[in-house]
C-alpha cells in the first residue's frame, strides 16, 4: 500500500508540475532585458559639434569595450523631418524650434564623427560592433507631396555617410543602416509608401522602423489602424519590404504599443508565409527626462523590451527574443 | 531563433530567388499585394525560406510602385553618378522661420499630443515656439507646448505642455503679440497664453 501511496502520490505531484508549468514557463520571463544603448534626437550640427559627437561615439565605445565578449549593439540618430530648402534637400531637427533646417552636408558630419569615436573608444577590443542607424520620418508636407524624391535623397545621404565612414577607416566597427519613424497620424500609408520606393530605387541598405502602431488593434489582426494604415501596411513599412527592419516604439507605460506591435507580428504570422523578427525595442525615458516628463509614456528600455518580449514569448507562433534595447535622448 | 535577413545581395541568387519568387506567385496569392483582403490560412503556416519570401516581395514592390522608375542597371548608374558628386551647400543659412507655422507634423518627438500648428518668434532672446493641437485620444481638451530654445552653440531647449483652460476642443494659434498668444478652439473659444509666465490670462 505503501508504494501505491506513493505512486498516487507521485502522480499527483507529476500532475501538478504538468498544470503549474506552463503557467511558470508564461509568467516568467526566461530573458533579462538586454543593455540598453543611447540613441539620440539630433540637436546639433557642423563642425562647431564635431567634438560632441565624437565624445558620444566615444562613450558607447567605452561601454561596449568594457562589456565582457564582444557586442553587438545599435544606435539610433535621428535628424527628423524631411525638408527641401532653396533646393537642397535636408532635415527639420526634432525637437525645439520649427524648421531648424540643416541641409545632408551639414548632419553627415554627426554620424562620421559619432562613428570614428566609437572606433577610437573601443581601443583594443576590435570586434565588437555598432549598428549606426542614421534615422528620418515620415513626417511632413515633403513625405506628402515629394515622397519619391526625398527617399531617394535619404538613400544618397545614407550612402554618403558609409562611403565617409569607411574612407576614415572605422567601417570595420561601424555599420552604417538606414532608419525612419513611420508614423500613422503623420502621413498616409501610400505617400508613405512613395518614400520607400524612392528609397528603394537607390539602395540595397537595410532600413530600420522605429515608429509607431497608432490606432492599431492590441487584441485582434487583420484590422485598421488611424489615418487609413492598416496592420498589413504597418508590416510591410517594417518588415514585409525587401530591407526592412523593426525597431518598434514601446514608450507606453499601459503596454498598449506592446500589444499592439505582438498583434502586428500575430498579422503576419497569420496572413503572411513567414514569421516576423523585431530587431529590438525604443524608449524615449531619456529624452523624457530631458523635458521635465511624459504622460504615460515614458517605459524604461527595460520595461519596454520586457513588455514585448513577454507578449512574443507567450504565444509560440511569433516567439523570438528581440536582441536590442535602445533608448532615445536629445543631444546636446 | 533571430534569421539574419540578406543584408548584401548578390546578383546570381537574386536572379534565381526572383524566379523561385515568379513560380511563388502562384501558390502564394496571399503576399502579393500588401493590400489584397487577408484571408487566414486554411493550413497553419509555418516560417518559410524568407529570402524566397522577399523575392516575391520585391517583385510585388516593382509591380506596385507608382512613380516611373527605370531597370535596377540603370539606377544603379545614376546612383553612382551621384554619390560622387559632392552634396550642393545651402546658399545661405537657414533660418527658422517666424510667425504662424502650418506643417508641425514631427517637429516635437516626445510629445504625443496632435499638434495642429504653431506659432514661434523671439522673446526675450529665446527662439520660443508655441505648438497648438489637442491631446491624443481626447480631441475636446485643447493643449499647447511651448518650447524655448537657448541661443548659441548648446542648443538647448526647454519644453513644457499646458492644458487650455476649458474643454472646447482642439486648438490653433490665430494671433501672435508676444509674448501674448492667442489661440481659438474648434468651439469657437478663445484664449490667451502668455508664453513668458507659461499661463493663461
Amino acid at each position: 500500500m505503501t508504494g501505491s501511496g506513493f505512486g498516487s502520490g507521485a502522480r499527483r505531484l507529476g500532475l501538478a508540475f504538468a498544470l503549474a508549468l506552463p503557467v511558470v514557463l508564461v509568467a516568467t520571463p526566461a530573458e533579462a532585458a538586454p543593455d540598453p544603448t543611447t540613441s539620440y534626437y539630433v540637436r546639433s550640427t557642423g563642425t562647431a559639434a564635431a567634438t560632441r559627437w565624437y565624445d558620444y561615439g566615444c562613450a558607447q565605445g567605452q561601454r561596449d569595450a568594457s562589456r565582457p565578449g564582444t557586442q553587438n549593439r545599435i544606435v539610433l540618430l535621428d535628424f527628423g523631418t524631411p525638408m527641401l530648402v532653396g533646393g537642397v534637400y535636408g532635415f527639420d531637427l526634432p525637437g525645439g524650434a520649427a524648421g531648424e533646417f540643416r541641409s545632408r552636408a551639414e548632419a553627415q558630419p554627426v554620424a562620421v564623427n559619432f562613428a570614428v569615436g566609437y572606433y577610437a573608444c573601443t581601443g583594443s577590443d576590435r570586434a565588437s560592433i555598432i549598428t549606426l542607424a542614421i534615422g528620418t520620418t515620415n513626417a511632413g508636407t515633403q513625405v506628402r507631396d515629394n515622397g519619391y524624391q526625398q527617399g531617394r535623397a535619404f538613400a544618397n545621404f545614407v550612402r554618403a555617410i558609409a562611403s565617409a565612414v569607411a574612407a576614415n577607416g572605422v567601417s570595420s566597427q561601424v555599420v552604417v543602416r538606414a532608419a525612419i519613424d513611420v508614423e500613422m497620424d503623420w502621413n498616409t500609408y501610400p505617400d508613405t509608401r512613395e518614400w520607400y520606393d524612392g528609397y528603394d530605387s537607390l539602395t540595397d541598405a537595410p532600413i530600420y522602423n522605429f515608429g509607431d502602431a497608432a490606432g492599431c488593434s492590441q487584441t485582434t489582426t487583420n484590422a485598421a489602424c488611424n489615418n487609413g494604415w492598416t496592420q498589413n501596411r504597418v508590416w510591410w513599412v517594417s518588415d514585409g519590404f525587401l530591407l526592412a527592419q523593426s525597431l518598434p516604439q514601446i514608450y507606453t507605460n499601459s503596454g498598449s504599443q506592446a500589444r499592439q506591435w505582438y498583434q502586428i507580428a500575430r498579422h503576419a504570422y497569420l496572413y503572411k508565409p513567414a514569421t516576423m523578427v523585431m530587431s529590438g525595442t525604443l524608449t524615449q525615458y531619456g529624452a523624457c527626462q530631458q523635458v521635465g516628463g511624459c504622460t504615460g509614456t515614458n517605459n524604461t528600455p527595460a520595461e519596454g523590451w520586457t513588455q514585448l518580449y513577454n507578449l512574443l514569448n507567450a504565444d509560440p507562433t511569433v516567439r523570438h527574443q528581440p536582441r536590442w534595447s535602445a533608448d532615445i535622448n536629445y543631444s546636446s | 531563433m533571430n534569421r539574419a535577413k540578406p543584408e548584401r545581395r548578390v546578383w546570381w541568387p537574386a536572379f534565381l530567388l526572383a524566379a523561385i519568387g515568379v513560380l511563388a506567385l502562384l501558390v502564394v496569392p496571399q503576399a502579393r499585394s500588401v493590400d489584397a483582403p487577408a484571408t487566414p490560412s486554411t493550413v497553419q503556416p509555418g516560417p518559410v525560406d524568407k529570402p524566397a519570401l522577399r523575392a516575391i516581395i520585391e517583385e510585388e514592390t516593382r509591380q506596385r510602385a507608382r512613380a516611373p522608375r527605370a531597370d535596377k542597371a540603370a539606377l544603379r548608374a545614376a546612383r553612382d553618378a551621384q554619390a560622387a558628386a559632392a552634396p550642393a551647400a545651402p546658399a545661405a543659412a537657414h533660418a527658422p522661420p517666424t510667425g504662424i507655422i502650418d506643417n508641425v507634423q514631427g517637429a516635437l518627438p516626445t510629445s504625443t499630443d496632435r499638434l495642429l500648428n504653431a506659432w514661434q518668434g523671439e522673446v526675450d532672446g529665446r527662439l520660443v515656439t508655441v505648438y497648438a493641437g489637442a491631446r491624443a485620444g481626447d480631441s475636446a481638451q485643447g493643449v499647447v507646448v511651448v518650447a524655448a530654445l537657448e541661443r548659441g552653440d548648446s542648443a538647448r531647449f526647454s519644453q513644457h505642455a499646458l492644458a487650455t483652460p476649458s474643454r472646447s476642443g482642439a486648438v490653433r494659434v490665430v494671433a501672435a503679440h508676444a509674448p501674448l498668444v492667442t489661440l481659438r478652439a474648434t468651439s469657437g473659444a478663445t484664449f490667451t497664453l502668455d508664453v513668458t509666465a507659461l499661463r493663461f490670462v
